[in-house]
């Protein structure tokens, strides 16, 4: 059984509300860890879609989430504590391979720490600034002078003021969001949450070493090269599937319609030789092999970080494909973005007969630019009697090719599954 | 050169060029490479420089004045010098004579062996200012440029005060030199230990905190609710000096009308700060009318206030009463609050210039003479005794009696070198004592907790 090192730092924990400062110490399994991380991942993942759709991180959706998979409560249980810490630590660990990732996760860390400060009672606030040894004092401004001096500044009602070095907040400092005195300054502690949480990150940028774990983007399983044509008829997300097709057809692709494919399968889990075989394939059909070589072949071994500065690039997420400009003759980017309502209408139909509904569901979404939730629904339309729920969730839409790919690859195998189960069972019947 | 020979130089027994008849003649004709060398032999308070940069040296053996940098501006310039002992400073200052002398921050290594080390950076950096008048430019109108008069000096006074009052007050530090920097301007140097050794951060952060920065419609971003440390400033500090300052330097063009452009300008605009029409048309023709009496400033004061009176009667919304303060405190803090240069403030490797360093620039030569914060309203160095000069030190030192020791104390930069010592010196060195005499007791308990356990 794969063990992985690491125990819980305190034992007598309070709320679940942590700065992260150490990572945990115990041992846990495998399969455990991979599921505390996936459910953070949703939580943050809900907290960005959230965002997208300028809602405040503090909507009810957000907090839905949160209370499932990381409740925070006064007196919260050690398995809470674990899988708080735990999934924290092992994400910053997955997150930690590029700056995009990293902001990534830092951005939407702090949206959830917010989250669950602002679901804290005042008191189980200042016993968790108590437990993290925030260090100062906190006092009542008895000196009716200086009461007077506040006076339009703070709220002086709630007059438990907070009194740190001044070094220790230099943005509110800088703002004049403080008031300063004996080289003190002294405030409300509601209002530097968002720049405490600010140092705190500067912390977080200490990175980890390169690690073999994958980002649940990657898929874990491995690819053929004689999978593909049917694999993007039928489990490609719509902007790569087209990409397939004009390279198959073009026998060429244009930059950005090369690296955004490129990646997609590297992600699904082509080989680089793979990889370098089916390039090279279809673009010696309009070129000479030496060309290819010379021009191209290094681009591919570049994306798998087998070149230059060797940086393993990760796939684009829909957030980037959706942004990335082109013209006419290019087929990258978002479908629903770029393609022309006629000819999305039409291929919509040819492929979802049997659901006009959806189909104008999913019309009038990308009319309205709401372009992951019209890739969500064109999921749902092609993988129909989805019976587990939403694997994406309608909050967000699609947020990357490849977990568009991985789900309808679940999909598939579940109902392999489930197809084999009645087998079984039919079997078993017939014996009878 | 001995003291005898430079007495006999001085007095000039040989027929040279600069033959000196009479013991009460000037120098002036001396070239500035002598008088810099004399200055730097006799005059130059090296040990008191001495003793202030190398901090705790005289206690432990943290090698702080070895590890100072220093730059000289000769013909080139050149920085990352250091020094062993204050005699070598000094022999170096009489060989190179340079006109300017920089002091830079505290490296972690003898800057001089820089090339030697794979990382060299700077550790420790007074907290340092710098004002100058060139800023103001654009409210002041008695002059500009590099120009200077008694007038726009008041504004150098209201710098240093509320500099002053919020380095000492609000972030609580106490060791402050200020130094004249020689022509229109004005440098602050923090020394406290908490303050040399304050991040790049917390010092841009500091100097945002007391800098109000001015937009490109020439007037000040206040924010509202302003800090109470802003605040008290203004009602303790600015609100008095802008009443003289405004007669002096008549920000409202009541003396002149057709004076220079920006003043006019400065007018018009203060009007367009208001957005009630009908108040403004009504200042702007008691402005323009020849009945009228007071000065424009105490009209607009007026009108606002009444302004103010009969808004509170029409509606019960006190924030928008606000406004006609806060149109004052535009004004006032625009004109007048300190404009300082954050850049200088930020940066732990910035050079600033020496005290006791001699302003070439100018024909008079003046001397980088400390300035007592709580005596600045006295300190005037448009006055021509006011501040001493090269060739005046220089010419004191002649004038000298025979038996006397050659060097500062014979000069009027004597009263400068004490005050250096007395005000600023002595307690920051009496600090340091006691910082050092809390780190041994705390160390001693250590080992005796370690012992216990």
């Amino acid at each position: 059984m794969n063990k992985v090192e690491f125990t819980p730092k305190s034992n007598s924990q309070e709320n679940v509300l942590s700065f992260y400062k150490e990572p945990p110490n115990q041992d846990i399994e495998m399969s455990l860890l991979g599921k505390y991380a996936n459910e953070r991942l949703q939580v943050l993942r809900e907290i960005e879609g959230a965002k997208l759709q300028g809602l405040k991180p503090t909507s009810k959706e957000v907090m839905k989430v949160i209370t499932k998979h990381l409740p925070i409560r006064s007196q919260a249980t050690k398995k809470e504590v674990e899988k708080d810490q735990i999934s924290h630590f092992i994400l910053r660990l997955a997150f930690s391979q590029t700056e995009e990732s990293r902001r990534w996760f830092l951005s939407n860390e702090t949206s959830l720490f917010k989250c669950r400060w602002g679901m804290l009672s005042s008191n189980e606030r200042q016993s968790f600034l108590k437990r993290i040894n925030f260090g100062h004092k906190f006092f009542k401004i008895k000196n009716e002078k200086l009461r007077e001096e506040l006076e339009g500044f703070v709220d002086l009602e709630n007059n438990r003021f907070c009194k740190v070095p001044f070094e220790d907040v230099p943005d509110m400092v800088a703002m004049k969001r403080v008031f300063i005195s004996e080289g003190f300054a002294k405030f409300l502690p509601q209002i530097w949450q968002d720049k405490r949480m600010k140092k705190l990150l500067d912390g977080l940028k200490d990175s980890y070493s390169q690690s073999e774990l994958a980002s649940s983007y990657f898929s874990t399983s491995k690819v053929n090269l004689k999978d593909l044509v049917w694999l993007s008829a039928r489990s490609f997300p719509p902007c790569m599937e087209r990409l397939h097709t004009s390279l198959k057809q073009q026998h060429h692709l244009r930059h950005w319609g090369r690296m955004q494919y490129g990646l997609f399968l590297k992600g699904i889990g082509l080989s680089l030789e793979d990889s370098l075989i089916f390039w090279k394939n279809e673009f010696t059909k309009k070129m000479n092999t030496k060309t290819f070589d010379t021009e191209y072949g290094y681009n591919i071994r570049h994306n798998y970080g087998k070149e230059g500065k060797c940086t393993n690039y990760t796939p684009y997420s829909c957030s980037k494909i959706i942004n990335l400009s082109s013209s006419p003759s290019e087929f990258h980017g978002c479908i629903f973005r770029t393609v022309k309502h006629e000819s999305l209408a039409l291929k919509l139909e040819t492929v979802g007969q049997d659901q006009p509904e959806r189909v104008q569901k999913i019309l009038q979404l990308s009319q309205n630019k709401h372009f992951q939730i019209a890739c969500q629904q064109y999921w749902l339309l092609r993988h129909p009697k989805e019976t587990t729920g939403e694997p994406i969730s309608t909050l967000t839409g699609t947020i990357h090719p490849n977990s568009y790919y991985n789900n309808s690859i679940e999909y598939y195998k579940r109902i392999q599954e489930q197809s084999k189960n009645k087998k079984i069972t039919q079997n078993q019947t017939n014996q009878k | 050169m001995s003291e005898e020979q430079t007495k006999k130089k001085l007095r000039g027994n040989e027929t040279t060029k600069n033959q000196i008849t009479t013991t009460n003649e000037t120098f002036s004709d001396l070239p500035l490479d002598t008088m810099l060398k004399l200055y730097y032999q006799h005059i130059f308070p090296v040990k008191e420089m001495y003793d202030w940069l190398s901090i705790d040296d005289f206690l432990t053996k943290r090698n702080y004045f070895s590890r100072r940098e220093f730059a000289f501006d000769t013909l080139k310039f050149r920085r990352h010098l250091s020094y062993s002992s204050p005699k070598d400073l000094q022999n170096q200052l009489i060989q190179n004579h340079p006109f300017k002398i920089h002091v830079g921050p505290l490296y972690n290594t003898i800057p001089r062996d820089k090339h030697l080390v794979s990382v060299f950076t700077p550790v420790e950096r007074e907290l340092v200012f710098d004002i100058d008048l060139t800023d103001y430019d654009p409210v002041r109108t008695c002059c500009e440029g590099a120009k200077i008069c008694t007038k726009c000096w008041t504004l150098m006074t209201v710098a240093i005060k509320v500099l002053d009052f919020i380095l000492r007050r609000s972030f609580g530090f106490q060791h402050l030199l200020w130094v004249y920097s020689g022509r229109r301007g004005v440098h602050c140097w923090v020394c406290d230990t908490r303050a040399r050794r304050l991040s790049e951060k917390s010092r841009a952060a500091l100097a945002s905190f007391i800098n109000i920065e001015v937009t490109k419609s020439g007037w000040v971003d206040l924010r509202h609710p302003m800090n109470p440390v802003i605040k008290k400033v203004y009602n303790e500090i600015l609100v008095d000096y802008f009443e003289d300052l405004v007669v002096d330097q008549d920000f409202f063009g009541d003396q002149d009308q057709n004076k220079r452009s920006f003043l006019n300008k400065f007018s018009n605009n203060v009007l367009v700060l208001i957005r009630n029409s009908e108040l403004r048309d009504r200042i702007q023709q008691r402005w323009t009318s020849q009945n009228e009496e007071k000065s424009r400033w105490h009209i607009l004061k007026e009108e606002l206030e009444y302004e103010q009176q009969n808004s509170k009667k029409k509606s019960n919304f006190y924030n928008r009463n606000d406004n006609y303060t806060k149109i004052l405190q535009v004004i006032i803090f625009t004109t007048i609050y300190p404009r300082l240069d954050i850049g200088v403030s930020k940066k732990l490797n910035h050079l600033l210039k020496s005290p006791f360093s001699v302003h070439t620039g100018t024909e008079n030569k003046k001397i980088c003479i400390p300035i007592n914060p709580k005596e600045c309203d006295d300190f005037d160095p448009t006055e021509p005794k006011c501040v001493p000069t090269l060739i005046g030190v220089v010419n004191d030192l002649n004038n000298s009696k025979k038996n006397q020791n050659l060097n500062y104390n014979s000069t009027n930069l004597k009263k400068y070198v004490d005050m250096f010592v007395n005000d600023f010196l002595k307690p920051l060195r009496l600090q340091l004592e006691k910082e050092h005499k809390e780190r041994i007791l705390s160390r001693k308990k250590n080992i005796m907790d370690i012992e216990n356990f």
